[in-house]
């Protein structure tokens, strides 16, 4: 018998303590769920009727043996205590055939049984929802784009969702951020988007922990979703799992940077399995971030260069009505201009610099400095970058 | 019979006066020493009677005492047999006392009665108070450096003995092999490329300034740093003496000459222990690699290798100039005021110099960003990338300029800040700072805009002051800070590499 089949706690309560149970999500589980209510399944459960669970799910033998060791562990489980923590921090439960379950994600060939929520959740029935994801080893350009574009694309309405990882995904949520954050202080403007994020890990183990606060903004203002749950370690097994729920949920895939190999290009063949359209944003031939990018953009993806390919690409705008973006910034002379000109868009070393204007150090350090005062570049660590916009 | 002699002895990086009293009575023949001598010390005893016996005179059969005043004072090695020798034939009767008045000496015997040389003649010659002294004839151009004594020198006992009594002259030392010159098998010009490393070497030079090369393996950084001590002119006469007598001291072999004349270059291995580096030892308190480059230039290649413990105690001498090792018996301060320049790879891989080409993960840069503490790398005034050079510079003939060119330009600026009461400019006193070294209008708008947003400390401000002031002092100038000055100076002190970890919201 398990500790507490009082009938007061809310039936989410049990399907928490299943996936506790079995964090993996076995396919059987999503079954039973279908079939009995959790209540229900709990008790059939911790009372150790295996045999007849196993016969509803119409799972293989060996499945029995799983559910009779699970009985005695899950007499241990104190739900009342869990499901405290999880109202404590605000965290719901939904599961396919809720009515809170996501409606983009019921077509999905291989959806998430159960899903763990801080927010709201009713934010992924907006239109349209792109996807921003790309490599964590990311050079300033592709963090400065992604930025500059998910703050674009927000005051626009779109709403962006991203893995909450290093490098661009960050990059597009602090932009997501920053946008949303300014509509609240200025004029309401209601067509702002809120962030969303898909993370790997349960929704108090924070990961990668640097962006503590970028979770603790997005959870607060916007929605927070994972598969894990409560405690769940960000293990290397759940990334490839939450990245096919970023791409089930999303109309687009957005690849700002990636390398040939790596997590981004998981994204995005899951989402080819989908039929999402993929989008990339191009970049410096030598620089080996985006050296998947543009094989993509080759390949089938769509080439994005500002905002107004993204709209095309997602039906809201048709091709040719491009418009001119405004420069803010003082035009820079003299030695200054010499200097940025030289920059390109690639980082750049005061002394590469100083070779192609034949500028001496000095001048060339201080025409850096000028430009990083009124916002034309950046420097980090040595290496000087021409910014998108101040 | 009581024979009182003086000599010296060696304690850290001084020496120390050391009276031998000599005491010879009646009783069963016996041989003591006393006053805290060490193993080399209480060995003397048999070193001393035979050589005495080989020099043909007799060694009394009767007790024997031996008194290293001062009692408290713990004396090592074995420069006291001479003076221990000549106690015990004073005390005897065998040598008039009036024949070894006013002279001190120090010198290490040999069973066959030779005079052999010890580590540590200078410093103890330096602290002997008596107008002759007698040192082995080895040492004797060691002995002139001190300069305030008559020296004498001899290769046995029996010419010390002759000389004394006044049966034959003292003998000539041997010649002095005349000083050598600055090191010249490396020159500035083999460096291909690498403009803003050469300048900022120059800088070094010039202000003193301690200089981080980072880059990746094989782009030339453990070369530029053996240049370096081909650019800093002749050191002073007192530094000279200074740095002489710390590595005499050390037991390190001291150039043709006896002086040491040119900075030191001291290139300790990342295994070093920290005594080793930083000075100590439990029974012989010993100058450390910091205390040997003491006006001079101390290297440390693969700064990432060093244990963080190691690299931290550098702190301290870094910023006084003076290293304090205290042991439960005594403390001393040995000087350390030297030039840093590091050598460090960006990251674990190497690779890691220009963004976006490194392979390694983030916990491994972050890691070995951590090794090097924050207050230890904000003591870099310049820190500078050292890429890979292009291939048509290395296929390239030398077209930099060579060792001698560049420094004639640090001897300028070096007699510059002279002037200003200071050895180098990276020594000017933050007080001074406003006077010797005020800002262009130009330069102080520069300079506000970066303090305001927080990129620039108090500290840094004053940093890059100093490091402007030897950038305009190497152009010849001795008017304000420009702002081209002033912007290279940012530069030069920017993180390079290390410390650039992306971070979010």
């Amino acid at each position: 018998m398990g500790t507490d089949r009082g009938h007061d706690l809310p039936p989410a309560a049990y399907v928490a303590g299943m996936v506790h149970l079995v964090p993996d999500h076995p396919d059987w589980l999503a079954c039973l769920l279908r079939q009995l209510t959790p209540a229900e399944l709990w008790g059939r459960l911790t009372a150790g009727d295996a045999e007849g669970l196993r016969a509803l799910a119409g799972a293989p033998a060996p499945v029995r043996q799983r559910l009779r060791l699970l009985a005695p562990r899950a007499a241990q489980v104190d739900l009342r205590a869990r499901w405290a923590r999880h109202e404590e921090l605000g965290v719901t439960v939904t599961w396919q055939g809720q009515v809170s379950y996501p409606v983009r994600l019921l077509d999905d060939p291989d959806p998430p049984p159960v899903l763990f929520a801080r927010g709201d959740l009713g934010l992924l029935g907006s239109s349209p929802l792109l996807a921003m994801i790309g490599t964590r080893r990311c050079t300033p350009y592709g963090r400065d784009v992604a930025r500059e574009l998910a703050d674009t694309l927000t005051r626009a309405g779109v709403h962006i969702v991203s893995g909450l990882a290093l490098g661009i995904d960050g990059a597009a949520h602090e932009g997501v951020l920053r946008a949303f954050r300014a509509s609240k202080c200025g004029a309401a403007s209601s067509a702002v988007a809120a962030p969303i994020g898909v993370v790997g890990s349960g929704l108090d183990r924070v990961y990668p922990r640097r962006h503590r606060s970028l979770w603790e903004a997005v959870g607060d203002l916007g929605l927070l979703l994972t598969e894990a749950p409560l405690g769940g370690a960000p293990e290397p097994w759940r990334f490839p799992e939450r990245n096919r729920i970023i791409a089930g949920l999303a109309d687009a895939v957005l690849v700002v940077e990636s390398h040939p190999a790596g997590g981004s290009m998981v994204t995005v063949r899951l989402a080819m399995d989908r039929d999402k359209p993929i989008l990339a944003v191009p970049g410096p031939i030598r620089s080996s971030a985006s050296r998947g990018t543009n094989r993509l953009i080759g390949d089938f993806a769509t080439l994005v260069q500002d905002e107004h390919d993204v709209f095309v690409a997602l039906g809201l705008a048709t091709s040719g009505q491009r418009g001119t973006p405004v420069e803010h910034r003082t035009a820079p002379l003299g030695a200054a201009s010499r200097v940025l000109d030289a920059l390109g868009w690639e980082p750049a070393s005061a002394e590469q610099l100083a070779v192609r204007t034949a500028l001496s150090l000095g001048d060339v350090a201080c025409s850096l400095y000028e430009l990083a005062a009124s916002g034309w570049v950046t420097d980090a660590g040595g290496w000087w970058q021409r910014c998108v916009a101040p | 019979m009581l024979a009182t002699i003086p000599s010296a002895t060696v304690l850290g990086a001084d020496g120390r006066p050391v009276t031998v009293e000599v005491h010879v009575s009646n009783g069963l023949p016996c041989y003591t020493i006393v006053g805290l001598p060490d193993a080399a010390c209480r060995e003397s005893r048999d070193r001393v009677r035979a050589a005495v016996m080989s020099s043909g005179c007799p060694w009394p059969s009767r007790r024997v005492t031996v008194n290293l005043a001062p009692s408290g004072l713990r004396k090592g090695g074995s420069g006291l047999d001479l003076a221990i020798a000549i106690g015990v034939l004073v005390a005897t009767g065998e040598l008039p006392g009036e024949a070894v008045a006013d002279h001190a000496f120090v010198g290490e015997l040999g069973l066959d009665g030779g005079v052999r040389r010890v580590p540590g003649l200078v410093p103890m010659v330096d602290a002997i108070d008596t107008r002759f002294v007698v040192v082995p004839a080895a040492c004797a151009a060691e002995a002139e450096l001190v300069g305030r004594h008559h020296v004498r020198s001899a290769s046995t006992l029996r010419e010390v003995l002759d000389a004394l009594i006044g049966l034959d002259g003292w003998p000539d030392p041997p010649p002095a092999p005349p000083p050598e010159g600055p090191d010249r098998s490396v020159d500035l010009a083999e460096v291909r490329g690498q403009q803003m490393a050469r300048e900022a070497l120059e800088l070094s030079a010039a202000g003193g300034h301690h200089l981080l090369l980072i880059g990746p393996p094989g782009a030339g950084k453990t070369m530029l740093a053996r240049r370096l001590p081909g650019l800093l002119p002749a050191l002073w006469p007192a530094d000279a003496l200074e740095a002489t007598r710390i590595h005499s001291a050390a037991g390190l072999p001291l150039p043709a000459g006896g002086l040491v004349r040119h900075p030191p270059f001291r290139a300790p291995h990342h295994s070093a222990s920290a005594v080793s580096l930083i000075g100590g030892g439990s029974s012989w308190m010993r100058p450390g690699e910091i205390s040997c480059a003491h006006r001079g230039v101390l290297f440390l290649d693969e700064l990432g290798e060093f244990p963080v413990s190691v690299l931290d105690q550098l702190r301290q001498p870094l910023e006084e100039g003076v290293i304090r090792v205290s042991r439960a018996r005594e403390s001393i301060a040995f000087p350390a005021r030297f030039l840093l320049v590091a050598a460090m790879n960006p990251c674990p891989c190497g690779a890691g110099i220009a963004p976006g080409t490194c392979d390694c993960t983030e916990q491994a840069r972050a890691r070995y960003a951590r090794r090097l503490s924050g207050p230890l790398l904000d003591r870099f005034d310049l820190r500078v990338p050292v890429t890979l050079p292009e291939p048509s510079a290395v296929l390239g003939p030398p077209d930099g300029e060579c060792t001698d060119v560049v420094a004639a330009r640090v001897a300028v600026a070096r007699a510059i800040a002279a002037a200003r009461g200071v050895e180098c400019n990276a020594e000017l006193p933050a007080a001074e700072l406003d006077e010797w070294a005020p800002l262009t209008p130009g330069a102080r708008r520069l300079v506000s805009v970066r303090l305001e947003q927080g990129l620039l400390t108090a500290r840094g401000y004053d940093r890059v002051r100093r490091v402007a002031r030897t950038l305009v002092d190497l152009g010849g100038d001795d008017g304000p800070l420009d702002e081209a000055a002033v912007s290279l100076a940012l530069l030069l002190r920017a993180d390079v590499g290390l410390g650039s970890i992306p971070r979010a919201a």
